[in-house]
């Protein structure tokens, strides 16, 4: 069925029908025609809208003036203001041409402002794994060490608060001067803010060393404290030295080495700045708990599957234009109906077939899309072998322009003559089609 | 103007009933689209074509709901004026 046919009103087929229905003389008829459109017309001029029963309405519409360009000369040139004939079918026409019309379909995966969001969560899940464990403060002397690690309850908190690295170097000087002030009272520390009652010497235990260390490292429980803080007590190397590590894992670690012999003996050791420091830079180095919300994946299909009911006018190559935008791709329809369509070439109206899903846009289909496709010109050259068509081997080589492997995987099945397997391998298969 | 008045017009230039008149009117109308259904462009000469068009699918974003949409393709009635009848109208301001 083709849509180009074009009827005359005042003769022919659409005359010769009323006439032969009501048995009229063929001259009224005729003049009946020409008569209703000079009507119209006249209606028109005068009123500017013309009702007609059972088909619809002619309006006329002022278009302003407005520039626009000549074509050919490609000269800038204004169009006066002038009126225009709008046709608005009635509702009964339109329902008989279209009997079901097409809703808009969303396309929830394209929502511009829904993808931002999701990129933004992305970057901030990131932060917890770069962040490191609780940071612990761990002072080394030849006769004490500090380990104090913080609860993360107390560090949370100010996380949220927006610490910053400053609080970290401030926790750094405060240590230093403590050390300072350690080193100025020789084998005895006493800091007056504190004072932590420790066990009896032969309570310490001996800890093999590792690394460069040659003497024993010692741990001491400290009774003062409470559980959920422990201290550590090590024995480190004979030199005053104060270093700040900052390891990939973004552990804090402060050591601080004092005394240059080593002493048997501890009597009180507490040192009050570390504790305010070490608050402060766990406080600061904690990360506050990111709510990780999961993303959809997106999809970004040119065309997703849906059934569609085939009308009068349809065919597969006309369908694959309209939805797909490249009528070649209309053996994917076919292969994707296989048993609902017999012969590609008669669609039954009224039936129902899937429209299949086209992954790429056209021009850059993926690879999916391509063994489909080619498979539904091998199916095209099945059905045209059979039926003894003349053009059946263009089919073939079709299939292999989309597709090599999948005519190869099926070839041994085929009857080729020489001729047509020479043509067969010469075809070369088409990166953007 | 409506179809009452066409059919009075009608009879009076054709010496006919309102009756004939009608009835020549319906015929006409029903003769077009039953030719439209078959999806034929109907011409009339000095007035203009009535015919089907094909419109692809595409996509068109909905300002009032922020949603991205894919319009399915459908079909379209279409009416393309004459020259002689654009050159009548050309001129016509709304009263």
């Amino acid at each position: 069925m083709s849509a180009a046919a074009h009827i005359n009103v005042y003769n022919g087929t659409l005359l010769d029908e009323i006439i032969h229905e009501q048995k009229l003389s063929r001259e009224l008829v005729k003049r009946a025609a020409r008569e209703i459109f000079v009507i119209i017309k006249e209606g028109l001029v005068r009123d500017g809208v013309v009702r007609i029963n059972h088909f619809g309405s002619f309006k006329l519409k002022r278009m302003a003036s407005r520039k626009g360009r000549n074509p050919q000369t490609g000269e800038s040139i204004t169009i006066p203001g002038h009126a225009k004939v709008i046709f608005s079918p009635c509702k009964a026409l339109r329902e008989m041409i279209q009997p079901i019309h097409p809703k808009p379909i969303p396309i929830p995966s394209a929502e511009p402002t829904q993808i931002k969001k999701n990129v933004k969560r992305v970057a901030v899940q990131s932060i917890p794994e770069l962040i490191p464990e609780p940071a612990l403060l761990k002072i080394e002397s030849e006769a004490t060490t500090f380990i104090e690690p913080v609860s993360e309850d107390d560090t949370q908190g100010k996380r949220k608060t927006g610490g910053h690295e400053k609080l970290i170097y401030f926790g750094i000087a405060t240590t230093i001067i403590a050390v300072v002030a350690m080193k100025s009272m020789p084998n005895r520390v006493e800091i007056l803010s504190t004072s932590i009652n420790l066990p009896p010497v032969a309570q310490l235990q001996e800890k093999p060393v590792v690394g460069s260390f040659t003497s024993p490292v010692m741990d001491v429980e400290l009774a003062a404290q409470p559980e959920s803080e422990p201290e550590q007590l090590q024995m480190g190397s004979t030199q005053s030295e104060i270093q700040k590590e900052e390891s990939a894992s973004s552990t804090e670690m402060v050591t601080v080495t004092t005394f240059d012999e080593p002493t048997s003996k501890i009597e009180e050791v507490v040192i009050e700045p570390v504790e305010t420091s070490a608050h402060a830079m766990t406080e600061v180095l904690t990360p506050a708990p990111v709510v990780i919300t999961q993303i959809q994946p997106v999809n970004n299909f040119f065309f997703t599957e849906r059934p569609y009911k085939l009308q009068g006018g349809n065919s597969l190559w006309r369908l694959s234009k309209n939805f797909y935008r490249e009528p070649l791709y209309w053996p994917h329809i076919f292969f994707a109906n296989a048993d609902t369509i017999n012969n590609p070439d008669k669609l039954r109206e009224g039936r129902t077939i899937i429209m299949p899903t086209l992954e790429g846009e056209p021009g850059s289909l993926t690879f999916n899309d391509r063994e489909k496709i080619a498979e539904g010109y091998f199916l095209v050259y099945t059905f045209y072998k059979e039926s003894g068509h003349a053009d059946a081997f263009f089919a073939l080589l079709e299939a292999k322009r989309y597709s090599a492997e999948v005519v190869e995987r099926k070839r041994h099945t085929l009857t080729l003559s020489a001729v047509e397997n020479i043509l067969l391998d010469q075809q070369k298969v088409v990166a953007n089609l | 103007m409506v179809t009452k008045e066409i059919v009075k017009l009608l009879s009076e230039r054709l010496n006919i009933s309102q009756r004939q008149a009608k009835d020549l009117l319906e015929l006409q109308v029903k003769a077009i689209t039953s030719h439209l259904q078959r999806r034929h462009n109907i011409i009339t000469r000095d007035f203009g074509t009535v015919g089907i068009k094909e419109v692809p699918a595409r996509r068109a974003y909905i300002p009032s709901e922020k949603i991205l949409c894919e319009i399915p393709a459908h079909q379209k009635i279409f009416f393309r004026a004459a020259n002689k009848l654009k050159e009548l109208v050309k001129s016509w301001r709304p009263s």
